[in-house]
């Protein structure tokens, strides 16, 4: 059994197929199994006795250093299988009715299957081979996912944003793959000096290009941009992928690479710095948005900034811990959004959307939960649980960098209650909606259990992941910390209400724009229409480019002995 | 008999090749087209016999060469002549051109190179003009003014070192004092090789080729041409090490004009000729770099001319440019779909794609002996090179599910790329065969 | 016949060299300024020539008589060459209202 389970990334193979050829009543109803069965392995060993399974295929991949096929199934792995498996399970439920109607229904369940089987690869790589190819293949699934709907506008911009962006994280996690030395790349043993010896900078260079990587994945830093754009795909894509899954993915190879980190100090305080900075500014571009989708992916944003922060503190399991509670409530709170927008006929404007708390009482109440979550409520909410020790790890390593983190929560709150207050806040939407069916909002619910009472399997968490990340910090259900956090949460959430009841659902900040990625995208159209255009059409050209080019090689290579 | 069992493999494939040849040329006249193709399709069959069941690196590229020569035998009747009799020129040709890069693969001579490319290139610049349509005629002639400079290049350069050297052997080494000359000479029969392997800045003819040669001749130019020239260059390197430098250096450059050049293209054509480029950009690259450089090349050839010749099979017979906003509304067929999509990414080198495999074997040598530099920029282009390759996959896969029938393949064609999509979908899941194959 | 295998130029075989580079010269120099399809394959074949002026200096320097072959067959190649260029020169001149190069092609970008 336990040289099977490893497997288990291609449970969604199947679903795959079937749905592509057209099987099944309704397009997308072979799939929906496939989920809940990866759930079940990833369930099912940590049932069991905890020991890593490991299969490893030796030789199948040539001229790299460590060339196996190597497939990892530990603690870390068997959570964030659990995590896939469940919150896809729910997203594939919710989408059989949320697309239902849309002409290329097939083609989205399809890609769904794609995206699960190539997040599993990523979860159970053991090298760093098989983690590149998981790796990257979860961006081209996140990539045909973004542009799936092919009549509307700028679908397929926002997509290759996301591809550009993804670009740059593959090359810096291939390069550490052909850095490592031979038998070296698995993944769990990364930090033994004995294998860094030969790589230039050491340690030092590999940690910055896995945080480069996992950097571009979660969108931190600079490599924010793709995300806000992400969302013109469908919201069951935004909750799963750019909420619960595909963002938590560099945060799951920070965790596991946790030790070779923890060699390079310098490295860990860029990521602690990048983590606080985006979570800071993450918050104060969630204000501004109008559009409902991005507002909570400015929100996303920042969550992944304190997560990357908690890896810069040098406690993974406050990381890990917050990415397993932020992936029930985001996606509990996408899902929300996107029963209100599908209610409303597609209407993503916040200003727009006021009043729905009469006609869609479900959601409400639902993304109240989701909301209370999020800003973490003590005791009642898991949020507060993992976003506690959080900030305890900030405040014991970074003093300035845990209380900024602190204060922000306030900003968390702020955020948190316009989005919930401008749509739910009263009841007189002139909105002409349709009752969301049971489908919709049945999978919301196992959601919003977790949302509250996840928090509550910290302890036994902490002790199931003790030997992947060390030894775990306890979990308070009520701390001082907690309580004030969960005060300026509060408080920020309140406020906003006012703030909202005063200006009504189209309350936000000016927006400020930064230029720098339609610079960095226009220099780049220039540069191709210039190396387009020598290919002029023209004999003359041709000879003389030619020849000059091979004059200036032989003078070159002459200079050169 | 004993004579003809004596040569090396390539001259045995070589010699029925042409035999075929003759004989489709001659048979034209009385017998039918079906027979003619029959023959054509034959000849790389026979040819491959003598060396089906032997080892070694010479048997393996004849082999390699001959299996794609098969594939664009097939996809040969699909295309739009500009008058249909010369069908059977074409054929003709096609054998040709394969014996020529049968030569060139496995030359050990720098006389078999130059006889090798003459006959390649030649036959390449013939049958793109006898395509339909004045845009054929055009690419054909700069095509062939190209590369009648690059074969002078070669000439002066195989001169150069024969005279330095006193042979004409590829390991040949120069007599003291003519060192200067000798490597000149190497440079230049290098550069001149390269041109079919379209390196910037010899790589216009090519492209040229690329953009608006009927699909299976440009197929035939990407895939049989470019190994036979890969192969080549890398005997050459393997022989005299300071072409390395020069073959890095335009690897490089290469790679990042074809990214650039790529991003532009709002047509499948286009995509494809610069994908060539800088596909052509990683062999030189890896060729480049050592040893370890030569056998990560060899094993990135034979996925890339998998994964082009399935793309040029899913094409086959579709005239024009195929822009990027027809797809939509005029789909290829479900076969060609799922063909071109799965050759698009495996030459972008996403996972899961065979081609991801071959540009990791490439990295790792390329890191060593190029340098961290050349290698960033390398990756760099290579991934962002995704960009423009998965820019019309979205649409094509909206495609699929359209209840019209696209065009579909002929039955030629299809067997074409179920071959080639076979040995691609092999290779993403079992790589070692790949490099087995390679050693 | 076995010629002396010097191992440095002699200055008969220097001049050819010289010759032959100059040849060389001539003929890119030609193909980048001359417009006529004709005057570039006329360009190409005098490049031709002059790497086969080396070719027979080393067949006649070194005493290897598949230098000789060489040559001949580079001639042989140059004919079939010139052949096929002219043909398709013809073919794809024959419309167009200048018999110029370096006029815009359909073919760019």
């Amino acid at each position: 059994m336990n040289t099977l389970l490893p497997w288990a990334f291609l449970l969604t193979l199947p679903g795959l197929v079937l749905t592509a050829f057209g099987a099944g009543r309704r397009p997308g109803l072979a799939s929906v199994l496939g989920p809940w069965l990866v759930f079940a392995a990833g369930f099912a060993w940590l049932l069991g006795d905890h020991a890593p399974a490991v299969v490893r295929i030796e030789g199948w991949l040539p001229l790299l250093p460590d060339a196996a096929f190597a497939l990892r199934l530990d603690a870390l792995s068997a959570t964030m299988l659990c995590v896939v498996g469940g919150v896809s399970g729910c997203v594939y439920l919710y989408s059989l009715s949320y697309m239902r109607g849309d002409p290329g229904q097939r083609r989205f369940f399809a890609y769904l299957d794609f995206f699960v089987l190539a997040m599993n690869l990523l979860v159970l790589a053991g090298n760093l081979a098989v983690l590149v190819a998981g790796w990257a293949s979860v961006g081209l699934a996140s990539f045909l996912l973004i542009s799936f709907w092919r009549d509307k506008e700028g679908t397929l911009g926002a997509g290759l944003q996301a591809l550009a962006a993804n670009a740059i994280g593959d090359a810096a996690l291939l390069l550490a793959a052909v850095l490592v030395p031979a038998g070296a790349g698995d993944l769990t043993t990364l930090h033994e000096a004995t294998h860094l010896q030969g790589v230039a900078g050491g340690a030092g260079t590999v940690a910055l290009l896995i945080v480069v990587a996992a950097a571009a994945k979660s969108a931190q830093g600079p490599l924010y941009f793709w995300l806000p754009s992400a969302m013109a795909g469908p919201t069951p894509v935004s909750a799963l992928i750019h909420a619960a899954t595909m963002v938590a993915a560099g945060v799951y190879l920070l965790c596991r690479t946790h030790a070779l980190l923890a060699l390079a100090p310098d490295v860990l305080t860029v990521v602690a710095w990048t983590g606080v900075l985006t979570a800071v500014f993450a918050a104060f571009a969630s204000l501004q948005q109008p559009n409902y989708k991005r507002g909570l992916a400015y929100s996303t944003l920042s969550q992944l900034g304190y997560m990357f922060a908690a890896v810069g503190f040098g406690a993974p399991f406050a990381a890990f811990f917050h990415l397993f509670t932020h992936a029930a409530f985001k996606a509990l709170l996408f899902l929300v959004a996107g029963v209100v927008i599908h209610a409303a006929d597609g209407e993503e404007d916040l200003a727009r959307l006021s009043g729905l708390r009469k006609q869609l009482p479900g959601p409400a109440w639902l993304g109240l939960i989701g909301s209370l979550a999020l800003i973490g409520l003590p005791v009642v909410t898991a949020g507060a649980f993992s976003k506690d020790l959080v900030l305890e790890a900030g405040i014991e390593h970074a003093p300035p960098l845990g209380y900024l983190l602190l204060g922000s929560v306030l900003l968390t709150g702020l955020y948190t209650g316009r989005l919930w207050f401008a749509v739910f806040l009263r009841a007189d939407s002139q909105l002409h909606t349709h009752a969301p069916d049971r489908l919709l909002q049945g999978p919301l619910v196992p959601l919003a259990l977790g949302a509250v009472g996840l928090g509550w399997l910290g302890t036994a968490l902490g002790t199931v992941l003790a030997p992947a990340l060390g030894p775990a910090p306890a979990v308070h259900a009520v701390s001082g910390l907690g309580l004030v956090a969960g005060g300026l949460g509060l408080g920020g959430f309140l406020l906003a209400g006012a703030w909202v009841r005063a200006r009504g659902s189209g309350a936000r900040l000016p927006t400020l724009s930064l230029p720098w990625v339609d610079a960095a995208a226009s220099c780049a159209n220039r540069a191709a229409t210039g190396v387009a255009r020598v290919h002029s059409g023209r004999l003359g050209g041709y000879l003389f480019t030619a020849m000059v080019g091979v004059a200036v090689i032989l003078i070159v290579m002459r200079i050169r002995p | 008999m004993h004579w003809f069992l004596d040569m090396p493999h390539s001259l045995q494939a070589a010699a029925i090749l042409s035999l075929f040849a003759v004989a489709v040329l001659l048979s034209a006249p009385r017998a039918s087209v079906a027979t003619v193709h029959r023959l054509t399709l034959l000849a790389p069959i026979a040819a491959a016999l003598p060396a089906l069941f032997q080892r070694g690196p010479e048997a393996f590229a004849v082999l390699a060469v001959l299996a794609l020569a098969l594939i664009g035998a097939l996809l040969l009747c699909t295309d739009a002549l500009e008058n249909p009799i010369h069908r059977v020129e074409c054929g003709a040709l096609l054998l040709l051109g394969t014996a020529g890069a049968c030569v060139l693969a496995t030359a050990n001579n720098l006389l078999s190179i130059l006889i090798g490319f003459e006959s390649m290139s030649l036959a390449v610049a013939v049958m793109t003009g006898l395509g339909r349509g004045p845009r054929t005629l055009e690419v054909a002639f700069k095509f062939f003014a190209l590369g009648a400079a690059s074969v002078a290049t070669m000439i002066y350069g195989i001169g150069l070192v024969a005279y330095a050297a006193g042979s004409f052997e590829i390991g040949a080494a120069p007599l003291a004092g003519l060192t200067g000359l000798h490597q000149a000479g190497l440079l230049l029969i290098t550069l001149g090789i390269t041109y079919e392997l379209a390196l910037v800045p010899i790589h216009f003819g090519t492209l040229g080729v690329y953009f608006a040669a009927p699909m299976s001749f440009a197929g035939f130019a990407m895939t049989v041409s470019k190994l036979g020239a890969a192969l080549a260059v890398a005997r050459l390197a393997a022989a005299h090490p300071h072409v390395q430098p020069m073959l890095v250096g335009l690897g490089v450059l290469s790679i990042t004009w074809a990214t650039f050049g790529g991003l532009a293209q709002r047509h499948l054509r286009g995509l494809l000729a610069y994908s060539a480029v800088g596909h052509g950009g990683f062999l030189a690259l890896s060729i480049g770099c050592g040893t370890d450089g030569r056998t990560a090349a060899v094993f990135y050839a034979i996925v890339y001319v998998a994964s082009a010749a399935l793309v040029a099979a899913a094409l086959a017979g579709r005239d024009g440019d195929l822009p990027y906003a027809e797809l939509r509304t005029e789909p290829l067929g479900k076969l060609r779909t799922t063909a071109l999509v799965t050759g698009l990414l495996s030459l972008s080198g996403v996972p899961p794609s065979p081609g991801f495999w071959a540009k990791l074997a490439v990295l790792g040598p390329s890191w060593h002996v190029a340098g961290p530099l050349l290698t960033c920029i390398a990756v760099l282009g290579g991934v962002f090179g995704a960009l423009y390759y998965l820019r019309p996959v979205p649409d094509l896969i909206a495609g699929l599910r359209s209840g019209e029938r696209g065009t579909a393949a002929s039955r030629s064609a299809g067997v074409a790329i179920a071959l080639a999509g076979g040995v691609t979908v092999l290779f993403l899941v079992l790589p070692y065969l790949a490099l087995r194959l390679a050693n | 016949m076995t010629g002396p295998l010097n191992a440095t130029v002699a200055a008969p075989e220097l001049l050819v060299l010289a010759t032959s580079a100059a040849l060389f010269a001539i003929g890119v120099t030609g193909l980048l300024l001359r417009r006529n399809p004709m005057a570039v394959l006329m360009s190409i074949e005098i490049m031709l020539n002059a790497g086969n002026l080396v070719l027979v200096l080393a067949a006649r320097a070194r005493g290897m008589v598949d230098g000789h072959t060489g040559a001949l067959l580079v001639l042989v190649l140059g004919a079939a060459e010139a052949v096929i260029g002219l043909a398709l020169a013809l073919a794809f001149f024959r419309d167009r209202p200048a018999a110029d190069v370096d006029t815009q092609g359909e073919v760019h970008g």
